[in-house]
């Protein structure tokens, strides 16, 4: 039975999504030449890339790892972001997840995996970008900006580009290895959603952990929900979000707003219901 | 229930705190990250100006002299200090450089980390560093 809570056009904040995450690559993208690499953006944007305005969080924990030195403007810059919006930095403000967001709207029919393999990403954090690098150096040939598809895409790339313009080799811009990573996931992006995300993304899995102690958060009205399980279908994660809401493989893209049980919320609110900010707006845009 | 509200208020609360917490240790690392903090770096030893002898002294083998240096010196004494010092561990100049120069040096992949542990610049100050993309 449907649920009338549940709304089939997407909320106000779903449709505002992609001109924040727009708004914010204008920023990531060097507006007037900026290349502020003194700091960490707290997204994972590569610093090799041409029009990177910041240093990107992961490639400076692994770098520091392999040097043996204490990241601690990273770590300060993760923790911030992290305890002030967590998860929705992934969905709102991440380039690199607007890229796969754009790429995922094409329709194909996208593949499900279980969710057990988000945890494949604190492997990802552990081994290539803390243990690898410090035991082994930046030359060990899993390190992660050698594999990274974030770095192949946006610095790899057009260094190659470059090169052909030049009248070098195209191919020889990157290694192999990264060509291979580039074009599985490029693959990878029709056929499943936000890949990068769920599957590996080291900064998403450290920022995901703070999506139950996020000053901005979601919160079920426990009250309203029936359980009809309409949320978990509209999840493009494939959560359910009446039990998940603070799952570390939520990217906060709010479909589940759609129903009027589940609402954003702050972190100091206090046994008010929670969907007075979301269901303001979609009685407002309805 | 009034036991269930109690609990969700100290489960809200204590979330509270926790983010609060973590703010002000991510304040904390920051601060301390951009002001503070600092490590120690060796430039990268200049050689281009320096007289690299075209073929290295000859060493002759010990049975050509006629002697060895056991022979001439005696063998060595167990409290005897060591004839090789290890001069990687001992104080050597290098520039205090501060979190966020080291920051910005690793986007150009400008440093490494010698076996002895210490960092060293890759290349000449002056001259272009590596590249944009270390990897």
């Amino acid at each position: 039975m449907a649920n009338p809570r549940f709304r089939r056009q997407p909320s106000r904040f779903v449709r505002l999504r992609h001109l924040v995450q727009a708004a914010f690559l204008l920023a990531w993208l060097g507006p007037f030449g900026l290349r502020l690499h003194t700091f960490c953006g707290p997204v994972y944007h590569c610093y090799a890339c041409p029009l990177a305005t910041f240093a990107c969080p992961i490639g400076v924990l692994a770098n520091f790892s392999a040097l043996g030195v204490s990241p601690l403007i990273a770590l300060g810059t993760l923790l911030i972001a992290g305890a002030l919006v967590g998860g929705f930095i992934c969905g709102w403000v991440c380039p690199f997840g607007f890229l796969q967001d754009l790429v995922a709207k094409v329709p194909v029919p996208k593949l499900r995996l279980p969710l057990q393999a988000g945890y494949l990403r604190y492997a990802v954090l552990v081994l290539l970008v803390l243990v690898i690098p410090y035991f082994f150096g930046e030359s060990h040939p899993l390190f992660i900006c050698r594999l990274c598809p974030a770095g192949a895409l946006e610095a790899g790339l057009p260094l190659a580009v470059q090169n052909a313009a030049q009248g070098q080799s195209f191919w020889n811009s990157m290694s192999t290895v990264k060509w291979v990573v580039l074009g599985l996931f490029l693959v990878a992006m029709f056929v499943k959603y936000r890949p990068w995300c769920t599957l590996f993304c080291p900064l998403g899995a450290m920022l995901g952990l703070f999506n139950r102690v996020a000053v901005v958060r979601l919160k079920v009205d426990d009250r309203m929900c029936t359980s009809c399980g309409a949320c978990k279908s509209a999840c493009q994660i494939g959560l359910a979000p009446e039990k998940q809401l603070d799952d570390p493989l939520c990217i906060r893209c709010m479909q589940c707003t759609r129903c009027d049980a589940i609402g954003l919320t702050t972190v100091f609110d206090r046994e008010k219901s929670p969907n007075h900010a979301a269901r303001a707006g979609a009685d407002s845009s309805r | 229930m009034a036991c269930g509200k109690r609990g969700r208020r100290t489960l809200a609360r204590g979330r509270a705190t926790v983010t609060i917490l973590l703010l002000l240790a991510g304040a904390a690392c920051l601060s301390y990250g951009v002001a503070f903090h600092s490590v120690p770096v060796l430039p990268k030893p200049d050689t281009s100006e320096e007289e690299v002898p075209e073929t290295p002294p000859e060493i002759l083998p010990e049975d050509e002299v006629g002697f060895t240096a056991d022979e001439l010196f005696g063998p060595p004494s167990e409290d005897a200090p060591p004839l090789l010092i290890d001069l990687s561990d001992g104080p050597e100049p290098g520039v205090e450089m501060s979190e966020r120069e080291v920051l910005h040096e690793v986007t150009i992949g400008g440093l490494e980390r010698l076996p002895s542990g210490r960092l060293m610049r890759t290349y000449v100050l002056g001259e272009t560093p590596p590249s944009f993309c270390p990897t």
